[in-house]
């Protein structure tokens, strides 16, 4: 479980909060003007990134402000939270050194052969 | 066997039990396996695959074999390790996986067959053929159980209890007990947690002469330090309380263990607590497990951890044996000869694999006349029931020297706790000298310290736990030391030695058992190897390893050793397999918590819920809500009673309560606009008193909501949902507002409970609003329909609607909450003349469905356009844009043989079709090309037929044709009708 | 026949081992929306109001009358403490407030309000509340909307003296019985 901290309310619990998805994405001026594979490229396409993702998060059952949130995926960690409409800040992340993201030792995803 | 005056125990208090259907009695203090053992109860159980005879090993939540079947009928709980069990008077336990007795078991055959028991031996024998596993799964699930599952409901109470601290320590040994002085000493908010009845850690099994704190012998120190605890205000502490799971941000899961309460109390008692703790800061002061080491014979009861001998003799009084063997390949099992000596009890000799043994306390022992056997092993043991004797040899040397003995205690070293530590995402690392898996980075803000952190004498532990503890609870990285500074002597400590295996040679011909709870024997780790499994993860599968109860806390590393030594691989290669949550296994009830029964869902009910209840209606769940189904009268049945509330309906009038529909309230400036990007229709031109139906899509065309919008003056509108997307809706609609279109002026309010909302419908509603509202008038020349006006009743005001969802005249009033029940109640009365007739959901579906009115999530299922429900009318083609337009140009959305919503009439008018039923052209082999599926389907009374909806392929343009619906006895043949079975010309609606 | 009231719960007090719940009558409550940048409304407002409209998140403001509750950085709750001077306000808030820029919605009977006293309150929300109550309450100045398990709530911490206890819980009046039964359910034992 998460703890995210709003902009308004503080750190609170994960269970207030619902996601909204990747950040950053913004609905077209012209949608009438658009291809249909630039109109799926808003509507469908997601980067589902592992590592550092911007994301969209709201407090549903505090103050029903949006925000965003940079999130590393791959460990859950929250590297910064900031307002709607700012740009993402420019941050580095510690990416997972194995397949599945966790450490080296203590997941037993080594296998006997050697490094 | 007691020894007098033990000061942990109330030996005052004696507490009778009953054990496998005999009496005994223990002391106030003890756990279920402390008095059972002091009754020279050693055999438990049998074990689970060769049900050879068990009995106890340990002292602690590490215990493989002592499981026991706890308490009777309701009360039961299976599979409860007798070492962590607190006595009781009056506890009832019993032995488990043995038939008909513990002693005379008749599944100890296998053991005779254990050669045909291999690892992976139900893997390799019950696979083929596959269809025989239904006559092999009923003795295979036979034969495996462990305790038998409850049958009953429980009756205890089950709590979850949040809490929020600056510190979290875990642990209440040395480590853990200095840890909290020193985050009390600075005012910070302390939870302390401790998994025993009785705090200390290995203060219980330490000798109470020897490794002075100050000057103090360990337990005066603990009750010292415990005083001051108590008496700070900023400091909790928690026992006979394990925590099981550290997740993300210092989330942590503890369960708490309550004695069973006792008389009237005990059913409703709560039995256990989660406690859910978020934590500013951890400090994991877990301590440290013994390992068993791995000699042939190694499992016969009376062989037991060295450590937790030692504990059951200072810790409970209980001295276990007269003829005492101790073997290890470390100096900490030296301390259980000292602790026996203490008591004038012989020990027969002590077996250590090392050769050199020059070391503080082996010396202390040499020089007590104890017999040491230097490098030397015991290579078996004999004994059916309980241990008899041990056969000693020189490593390298044949000679076998048999000695008599009644209890064998072990040590093959020692593994930090650091099962919380990983699952925080803590890395670990491989320490050589003894072989253990040590903290290494932390992922969270968290610190291991004591022995769960690899350090293992007292003077370490102290100066460690001093500078550590105050570094890591300084917010400010000042180097602010609080907390008195304690000390202990220096006290030479000699080095381990590895002993993975016991005289490998003999690996084939022997038991030697490294999961005590799985049987699973070092043997079928070498099996596993050869046959390929080289992964310690598949290891651990094919042979089952560390895979039972206990999750391997006395057998993981002792397999990754075992392997290290057939393979040649260092361990710290191998790596090790994931320490899993939960570190104890946690009953369902505790998950459950308070949420069972009555309370297992959140129940919404609107202001005339009592109403319905006292008329007998039954209820249908729509999200979260209680709604009125249909009101049965007596002997009705469901159908009956749906008939009669649909007819009275159409004939004279119905009332429903429509509370639950979701509203909200608009304001400010662009509402219109507004309401023009989020509905597929225009909105502009809507008069004030005027309501208009609208359907809301989401951006990939497909419909998400509908409903009726009010403007109620210039800036001000309100909106209805459907009951179900009510939330979401105004969550979606808020979202547009402040991420999309910031710069529209418009405002959002729930106002979905301030109203009661009651809905009469049927030729007959305007008598009951006339009367109501005596000085109006309700003509559809004055009140038409689709139009909106607000009166008042005994000065309340009202919002009354003429809107419809069953194709007759309705008013919806909207009333205050508090009103709604009364005016209900007035409707019900002046109706009387009238039939009038409270209808359910049900009659609500079949009314809607007669005139071809679709519900969202019944027609709709995320894959529907408005296109596709055939109500391109609703779809504007003069605004440029709309949440969903340019999806309905997609090549997908326009494509004309999707599925589109027709109306579906059974060729024999008695035949009522099952909702989700499939249509098909023609009937082929199968698998059939279905067309499309029936999405409504009722008995309509008025028309006296059946009716459906459904979506079919191309179906608007195929008015007329035949379908069919392949059932299993029979193939139903269908007609493709009109969807608006009732008053098509709306003659009944605007009358 | 003439229209009753009804209040949501059957049983408006109830008294359990040292706790008392009660559900408060319902009096005025408004919903007020408007942009805090825009000077005219917040002068406005608080001219109307006779109060000052508070900016800090979660917290309250409140005079003999009235308690300005902020709910998002552009909304607050106006909760009356009698209903003397309701009907005027809600008028000169109309009167007096741009109707193109502001939001005032009367929503006295959305939610209902459920008062919670006694020794072991703390203990028993804890029981159903993620919140961190010690701190996200620490005086009673604050407020917090939060969820009770899974149901959204508006709780008010109103006491003083931490021996002293009492909260509101704002509550939508279909959850109110469950709640309420809850809680009940909760008071049966306290261990902690």
């Amino acid at each position: 479980m998460l703890l995210i901290n709003c902009p308004y309310c503080g750190e609170r619990e994960q269970e207030e909060f619902t996601c909204g998805g990747e950040a950053h994405i913004e609905r077209p001026q012209n949608p009438p003007d658009l291809t249909d594979d630039q109109w799926a490229d808003y509507l469908f396409l997601r980067q589902n990134i592992k590592g550092l993702q911007y994301e969209r998060w709201n407090h549903a059952f505090g103050c029903r402000q949006w925000f965003n949130v940079a999130r590393n995926t791959a460990t859950d960690e929250i590297l910064a939270v900031y307002n709607m409409g700012e740009k993402p800040p420019q941050l580095e992340s510690n990416d997972p050194l194995t397949p599945c993201g966790e450490p080296p030792i203590g997941s037993g995803n080594f296998s006997t052969s050697k490094k | 066997m007691r020894l007098q005056n033990n000061k942990n125990l109330n030996q005052t208090k004696r507490i009778g039990f009953i054990f496998d259907g005999k009496k005994y009695y223990g002391y106030e203090g003890d756990t279920l396996a402390s008095a059972l053992l002091s009754n020279n109860v050693h055999l438990l159980g049998r074990s689970f695959k060769y049900h050879r005879p068990r009995g106890i090993i340990s002292a602690g939540c590490e215990e493989p074999n002592g499981i026991v079947q706890l308490e009777l009928n309701e009360f039961t709980e299976p599979n409860r390790r007798a070492t962590e069990i607190i006595l009781y008077e009056g506890l009832i336990a019993k032995s488990q996986n043995r038939w008909p007795s513990v002693k005379y078991d008749v599944g100890a055959i296998n053991d005779l067959l254990a050669p045909f028991f291999p690892a992976g031996f139900y893997y390799k024998t019950f696979m083929w053929p596959p269809k025989f596993w239904k006559t092999y799964e009923h003795f295979i699930r036979r034969a495996a159980g462990l305790g038998d599952s409850p049958k009953k409901d429980d009756p205890h109470k089950y709590e979850h209890y949040h809490y929020h601290c600056d510190t979290l320590i875990v642990g209440s040994g040395v480590s853990g007990l200095y840890a909290a002085k020193i985050a009390a000493s600075k005012n910070l908010k302390v939870l302390l947690v401790e998994q025993e009845a009785q705090t200390g850690g290995a203060i219980l099994s330490s000798n109470k002469h020897e490794n002075k704190i100050n000057g103090k012998n360990q337990t005066e120190w603990k009750h010292q330090i415990l005083d001051e605890l108590k008496k700070a205000k900023n400091v909790k502490i928690i026992t006979s309380t394990t925590l099981f799971a550290y997740m993300h941000y210092n989330y942590l899961l503890a369960i708490q263990d309550l004695q069973p309460s006792k008389g009237k109390d005990k059913k409703n008692s709560i039995r256990q607590v989660i406690w859910k703790i978020r934590a500013k800061k951890v400090i994991l002061a877990t301590g440290s497990i013994e390992r068993p080491l791995t000699f042939n014979n190694n499992d016969r009861p009376g062989i037991m951890l060295a450590n937790s001998v030692s504990k059951y003799l200072n810790g409970y009084g209980v001295k276990l044996g007269k003829d005492i063997v101790i073997f290890t390949n470390n100096d900490s099992a030296y301390q259980t000869a000292i602790d026996f000596h203490h008591h004038n009890i012989n020990i027969a000799a002590v077996v250590d694999v090392r050769n050199n043994i020059e070391s503080d306390i082996p010396l202390k022992v040499r020089n007590l006349g104890i017999k040491i056997y230097s490098g030397s092993i015991i290579s078996n043991t004999t004994g059916r029931r309980k241990i008899k004797t041990v056969h000693i040899k020189k490593i390298n040397e044949n000679n076998v020297k048999v000695l008599n003995c009644d209890l064998l205690c072990m040590s093959g070293g020692w593994s930090p706790t650091v099962h919380l530590f990983t699952q925080s995402r803590g890395k670990l690392k491989f320490r050589d000298e003894d072989s253990c898996f040590i903290p290494h980075q932390a992922h969270q803000n968290s610190l291991s310290i004591g022995s769960c952190n690899g350090v293992f004498d007292l003077k370490n532990i102290l100066k460690e736990t001093y500078s550590t503890v105050n570094f890591f609870l300084n917010a400010d990285k000042k180097d602010s030391l609080d907390g008195k500074v304690f000390e202990s002597e220096t006290i030479k400590i000699g080095k381990q030695e590895n002993a993975w295996l016991i005289n490998k040679k003999n690996i084939g011909k022997s038991k030697m058992f490294v999961d005590f709870q799985n049987d699973v024997t070092a043997k079928d780790i070498k099996i596993a190897l050869s046959e390929g499994f080289q992964s310690i993860e598949h290891v651990k599968r094919y042979t089952t390893n560390g895979m039972a109860t206990d999750q391997g806390k006395t057998s993981n590393v002792n397999a990754l050793g075992i392997i290290s030594e057939l393979t040649g691989q260092d361990i710290s290669d191998l790596g090790t397999t994931t320490f899993r949550l939960p570190y104890t296994p946690v009953t369902f009830g505790a998950m459950a918590g308070r949420f069972v029964k009555e309370f297992f869902d959140i129940e919404r009910t609107t202001s005339i819920h009592s109403w319905h209840v006292r008329n007998n209606a039954l209820f249908e769940d729509v999200g979260q809500w209680k709604r009125p189904w249909y009101y049965p009268k007596k002997n009705e049945t469901m159908d009956e009673a749906v008939s009669r509330e649909v007819k009275a309906t159409r004939d004279s009038l119905g009332i429903l309560d429509a509370s639950t529909l979701g509203k909200i309230d608009l304001k400010g400036r662009d509402v219109s606009e507004f309401l023009n990007r989020v509905y597929t229709n225009a909105w502009s031109k809507l008069a004030i008193g005027k309501c208009r139906y609208g359907v809301m899509l989401g951006d990939d065309g497909m419909v998400v909501d509908d409903g009726v919008t009010t403007r109620l003056g210039e800036h001000h509108y309100v909106m209805t949902t459907t009951t179900g997307n009510a939330a979401s809706v105004m969550s979606k609609l808020e979202d547009w507002l402040q991420t999309e279109w910031p710069e529209l002026e418009v405002y959002l309010t729930s106002v979905t409970e301030q109203f009661g909302t009651i809905s009469l419908n049927g030729p007959n509603s305007r008598k009951i609003v006339e009367s109501l509202f005596p000085d109006q008038n309700f003509s559809s020349e004055s009140f038409p329909h689709m139009s909106y006006k607000e009166f008042e009743i005994d000065n309340v005001p009202c919002r009354v609607m003429r809107i419809s969802f069953t194709g007759e005249i309705c008013y919806e009033i909207n009333i205050l909450g508090s009103y709604a029940l009364s005016l209900w109640n007035k409707c019900m009365d002046i109706g009387k003349n009238f039939n009038i007739t409270p209808y359910g959901t049900e009659a609500m579906h079949v009314l809607r469905a007669e005139k071809g009115y679709i519900i969202v999530g019944q027609e709709t299922d995320g894959s529907v356009t408005p296109v596709d429900l055939d109500m391109n009318w609703i779809v504007s083609k003069k605004k440029y844009d709309f949440v969903g337009k340019r999806a309905l140009l997609r090549s997908d959305t326009v494509k004309e043989d999707r599925k589109q919503l027709v109306g579906i009439l059974t060729v024999d008018p008695s035949i009522v079709l099952e909702e989700g039923s499939q249509l098909v052209e023609v009937e082929t082999s199968l698998p059939m090309p279905m067309v499309g599926h029936i999405t409504s389907s009722y008995y309509s009374p008025n028309l006296g037929r059946s009716i459906a909806l459904a979506l079919v392929k191309s179906g608007t343009k195929k008015k007329g044709a035949k379908l069919i619906v392949p059932t299993v006895n029979k193939s139903i043949e269908v007609e493709i009708a009109n969807p608006v079975f009732v008053d098509p010309g709306n003659e009944r609606l605007l009358a | 026949m003439s229209l009753i009231r009804n209040t949501v719960l059957e049983d408006i007090k109830i008294e359990k081992n040292g706790i008392s719940i009660e559900e408060l009558p319902f009096i005025g409550k408004i919903n007020l929306r408007g942009n805090t940048q825009d000077r005219d409304f917040l002068s406005n407002a608080e001219s109307v109001l006779d109060i000052l409209i508070p900016t800090d998140p979660n917290t309250k403001i409140q005079n003999k009358e009235l308690q300005v509750i902020w709910l998002s950085p552009n909304e607050w709750l106006l909760r009356f403490l009698n209903n003397d001077n309701f009907i005027r306000i809600f008028e000169e808030l109309n009167n007096k407030l741009n109707p193109e820029k502001t939001s005032i919605t009367d929503t006295s009977e959305n939610k209902t309000i459920i008062r919670i006293e006694g020794k072991h309150t703390t203990e028993l929300l804890r029981k159903f509340m993620v919140l961190d109550i010690d701190n996200a309450l620490k005086d009673n100045l604050r407020v917090a909307q939060t969820i009770f398990i899974k149901i959204p709530v508006l709780i008010i911490r109103n006491h003083l003296d931490q021996n002293k206890q009492s909260f509101d819980i704002h509550v939508n009046r279909s959850h109110a019985t469950y709640l309420r039964d809850l809680l009940l359910d909760g008071c049966n034992q306290f261990i902690n």
